[in-house]
């Protein structure tokens, strides 16, 4: 007796019970296998967060996609630069100092901003801050001279310098692109800041 | 409620300014506070703001400390959620507002503006609405971080 026998054999041969039937045509899934109808998987319970539970998912979510944009990059920074950006990600981005007038670190913004850090080379880590809208704020200090910066999305930046001469004090403030924000700094004194 | 009178402040008064955490410069190494980024004397445009929001320090009775304790019990009354204890406050003097302005070809107006829910309320107005005029916004920062105090510290002066 055969273990294998086809769909389409003659009916005049006996089958044996324990025989296993060799199918036609390839096995279809029928819809109540088990599981909820029309559903190909185990159904989900997802909690919906609200309130602090919400803003602590919101703020780890945006903590993570930084440091996983810093990591993209990690190659070009050393391990003071990245360990100072998580410290200063984590603070600006805690659950607990977290106010109405708070601000999520824009990624577009924090893009540009770690591009400047690798393509300037710069010795040091600036302080760092939020401006509304999240953009990156960024200060430097040495002595009597001062470098803030703001970094917007597409590379775009803004840069003010404070520098106090023998003349008295002097400002200046400068729009445009991050690749030439070194250059800046470094035409107008104040290049030991970075 | 009848509207409250709004009213210029004297050269001689002083307003308040808070100041969120993020907009305050923190030493990386030491974490101590060093200044004040520019962004928190500028006008919030995603907020169509058009002037800056302060508190009339004067309004509050007592002395320095009474007003500055006066000041943030009403900034804590008026805000949805708690207040971060490393946010800040900053007094400024009218006449040194008016000053700064002046100095980058702007009239500021430093009014109070008090309202049913803070009569304390004031305001600074002149300022470009594209927050175009940096220097002038980073000059403003400067002199507010001269008397400048995070929240645990007002709260930690003695009664």
């Amino acid at each position: 007796m055969p273990d294998i026998v086809a769909l389409g054999r003659s009916a005049q041969q006996p089958l044996s019970a324990s025989a296993v039937v060799d199918p036609i045509m390839s096995p279809i899934e029928r819809p109540s296998q088990g599981r909820a109808e029309g559903s190909l998987y185990q159904p989900q319970i997802i909690p919906i967060l609200t309130g602090a539970e919400k803003l602590e998912s919101d703020l780890f979510k945006n903590r993570a996609e930084l440091k996983l944009l810093t990591s993209k990059v990690a190659m070009h920074l050393s391990f003071e630069q990245r360990q100072s950006l998580f410290l200063s990600i984590d603070r600006l981005l805690a659950a607990e100092e977290w106010e109405d007038e708070s601000y999520e670190i824009d990624l577009e913004s924090f893009q540009s901003f770690l591009r400047f850090v690798i393509h300037a080379k710069i010795e040091h880590m600036p302080n760092i801050g939020v401006g509304p809208g999240g953009t990156v704020l960024a200060g430097w200090h040495a002595k009597s001279k001062s470098v803030h910066a703001e970094f917007f999305p597409a590379d775009h930046c803004m840069l003010m310098i404070k520098l106090q001469s023998d003349r008295g004090l002097e400002r200046f403030a400068w729009r445009g692109h991050v690749a030439r924000l070194r250059d800046v700094v470094f035409h107008n004194g104040a290049i030991e800041c970075l | 409620m009848p509207k409250l009178n709004h009213s210029t402040i004297p050269d001689e008064n002083h307003v308040v300014r808070r100041c969120g955490h993020q907009v305050i410069e923190r030493d990386l190494v030491s974490n101590d506070v060093i200044g004040l980024f520019p962004k928190s004397m500028q006008l919030r445009v995603d907020k169509n703001e058009k002037y800056l929001s302060m508190n009339l320090l004067e309004h509050c009775s007592g002395s320095k400390k009474d007003r500055l304790k006066a000041v943030v019990a009403i900034q804590r009354s008026k805000a949805a959620t708690r207040l971060s204890l490393q946010s800040g406050i900053a007094v400024i003097d009218a006449k040194r507002i008016r000053k700064i302005g002046s100095e980058h070809k702007r009239t500021l107006t430093v009014r109070h503006t008090p309202n049913s829910g803070d009569v304390s309320y004031s305001r600074v107005s002149g300022l470009p609405l594209d927050n175009g005029d940096e220097l002038l916004t980073a000059a403003l920062a400067d002199e507010a971080y001269q008397d400048f105090m995070l929240l645990y510290q007002v709260d930690a002066l003695p009664e």
